[in-house]
């Protein structure tokens, strides 16, 4: 994260360097905001987010300044590693999933997709 | 000195303290806060104990393919194994009529004389005919309701035909009436008897709960004696009872566990309100998940002091979770299976003759909504297990791709659940930030871990004997 900033009592601002914390690590962490904030995301470049979280009203719960962006700034972390995980087993989990099931030929194919 | 290994799936989460990972299989691991940013960047050290512990229990690997990948992929497959038989669970509702009235009723049941109410013979028949196309060598065929022992001749057709079928399919048929134990008759117990019919009943803990629950001032009496009747009938094993938590139940945590060991219980199932039928309409569900995660906390560690006093007496959904979490096999319970347990595991033959998903898809067919209708019982049965509305279902019913379930450290123990979702948040897909199924789910398999790291000595004896329901241990 580049900088955090309290835009109001009830609206915090988060700059991001988007070649650290990419769109898809970002919008993860963000999903789990979305029962309490309003979510404003302005790309500024190539390299470059602006995000603002705005408490929903009618929240009851209230949040510091502090604890957001101490929050927010694991949540990047934490969702960059997951990121880091599904990426480097992405194959060896395909491989894991086609032995434990692949071998059923008798299943008749339902086409899924056309129907 | 920095060693290079590899990756393998897993998710992970921080709990008391530390941080939990779990992999694909289900298998679990604490490690100190930190961990995972070295993992995920190479910088363990192969003589470090984590390390060794990490690749002993398929969190990283030397080799590009595991050299027991083949042991990884059976074990991935046991835990999925609920899928190998399809259908197996084919929930006949024979009536919607009942004579309680029960203040948080799902079924959207009706007064006890409305026999347009009652499943016609024709529709049961055809129902059977569909329950025995299913794959499954093992069905359980259960009556529910309505108080389904009210159109006794339908139940005793139902059972009747199925055996009378069963000679030709020769699959292992275990049948359950579901019933409030108000009004076994000789008659119904008789039949109980003759056909092995395992009674499953409701108790709600003492009689001013159980009695405020259902609306009536004798409910609780009546069903004890029911409860005591079937006992003496068909023996004390062959008596289930399951306990629904209203919000009067809630502030009485220990008085219905005691009344269940008064009753001669071992066991209870701690089950919320379901957001269908009466409930939906009647309840704060917010504050109602709140106050029930702590009644199912104080609950529980009251049922392990008992335990430890030397009375072996299980709570049953946390020993479905523990089940899940703790060994290499998968349990039955349908709403915690990922594809769906609806249609893939359980299919409801409604009383009007059509055929539903699961016991509370045609909970909200009673106000008129059909999303999860499937079809009728006359048609057949591969439109109805296979159609294009069973796809859709499906297609969006696993944990391990739906948003916010994909990244889920509990992922393996969960499941989904796309008719709650509709229900409660209009949309089959769900947003698991506002769910309360994720909420319940993350709290209660949060606490078992906390449990199970925090206080290791005094609970794992008594939930390895919950798993094995090795009561001779004690």
């Amino acid at each position: 994260m580049i900088n955090a900033e309290l835009k109001s009592n009830n609206a915090f601002c988060f700059t991001i360097n988007t070649s650290i914390f990419n769109e898809n690590v970002i919008t993860k962490a963000l999903y789990w905001y979305t029962e309490f904030f309003n979510i404003y995301w302005n790309k500024k470049s190539e390299s470059v987010s602006v995000i603002i979280l705005k408490v929903k009203p009618n929240t009851n719960k209230t949040y510091t300044f502090e604890d957001v962006a101490s929050k927010f700034n694991q949540d990047l972390i934490d969702y960059k590693n997951r990121d880091l995980i599904i990426h480097e087993t992405k194959d060896i989990r395909n491989i894991l999933y086609v032995k434990a099931f692949a071998n059923n030929d008798d299943f008749e194919d339902f086409n899924l997709a056309s129907e | 000195m920095i060693n290079s290994y590899y990756l393998l799936p897993f998710r992970f989460e921080k709990i008391g303290g530390q941080e939990l990972l779990v992999n694909e299989l289900g298998d679990y691991i604490f490690v100190p806060i930190g961990t995972i940013n070295r993992i995920v960047n190479h910088q363990l050290n192969k003589k470090e104990d984590v390390y060794k512990d990490l690749i002993s229990n398929f969190f990283i690997s030397e080799s590009p393919i595991p050299e027991l990948i083949d042991n990884m992929a059976t074990r991935l497959r046991t835990k999925k194994a609920f899928l190998d038989s399809f259908t197996s669970l084919h929930i006949f509702v024979l009536t919607l009529r009942c004579n309680q009235n029960c203040i948080y009723c799902q079924a959207s049941s009706k007064d006890s004389s409305e026999a347009l109410y009652d499943m016609n013979e024709e529709h049961l028949f055809k129902a059977i005919n569909l329950m025995f196309q299913s794959p499954s060598e093992s069905i359980t065929m259960e009556f529910q309701g309505g108080e389904p022992s009210l159109p006794f001749h339908l139940l005793q057709k139902a059972v009747e035909r199925a055996a009378e079928l069963n000679e030709k399919y020769k699959k292992q048929i275990t049948y359950v009436l579901c019933t409030n134990s108000i009004n076994l008759t000789e008659k119904i117990l008789c039949l109980c008897k003759k056909y092995n019919i395992l009674i499953s009943t409701s108790l709600d803990g003492p009689a001013f709960i159980h009695n405020h629950n259902r609306g009536k001032n004798d409910s609780y009496n009546r069903s004890i004696e029911g409860i005591s009747k079937a006992r003496n009938y068909l023996g004390t094993d062959r008596v289930s009872a399951l306990m629904t938590t209203s919000e009067l139940s809630m502030n009485y945590p220990k008085d219905i566990i005691d009344n269940y060991l008064s009753n001669g219980f071992n066991n209870i199932f701690l089950r919320p309100l379901n957001p269908y039928g009466l409930a939906l309409n009647n309840t704060d569900w917010n504050k109602y998940l709140d106050k029930f995660i702590t009644f199912y906390k104080s609950a529980l560690n009251y049922i392990i002091d008992i335990n430890i006093r030397g009375n072996f007496f299980v709570e049953e959904f946390t020993a479905i979770l523990l089940r899940k979490m703790l060994t290499p096999f998968t349990t039955g319970f349908v709403d915690l299976q990922s594809p769906t347990g609806i249609i893939n595991s359980v299919v409801v033959y409604n009383y009007d003759g059509y055929v539903y998903a699961s016991d509370e898809s045609r909970m909200i067919a009673e106000y008129h909504d059909y999303t999860f209708r499937l079809g009728h019982v006359t048609d057949k049965y591969e439109s109805l297990f296979y159609g294009k509305k069973a796809q859709q279902i499906i297609l969006i019913g696993g944990t391990e791709f739906i948003a916010g379930c994909a990244d889920c450290a509990f992922q393996s123990y969960c499941g989904a659940d796309p008719v709650r979702n509709h229900s409660t948040q209009n949309d089959m897909y769900g947003l698991r930030p506002t769910s309360s199924f994720c909420k319940k789910h993350k709290a209660i398999i949060s606490y078992l871990f906390y449990l199970i790291h925090n206080e290791h000595d005094r609970v794992m004896p008594i939930f390895k004997q919950w798993i094995n329901k090795n009561e001779n241990e004690f």
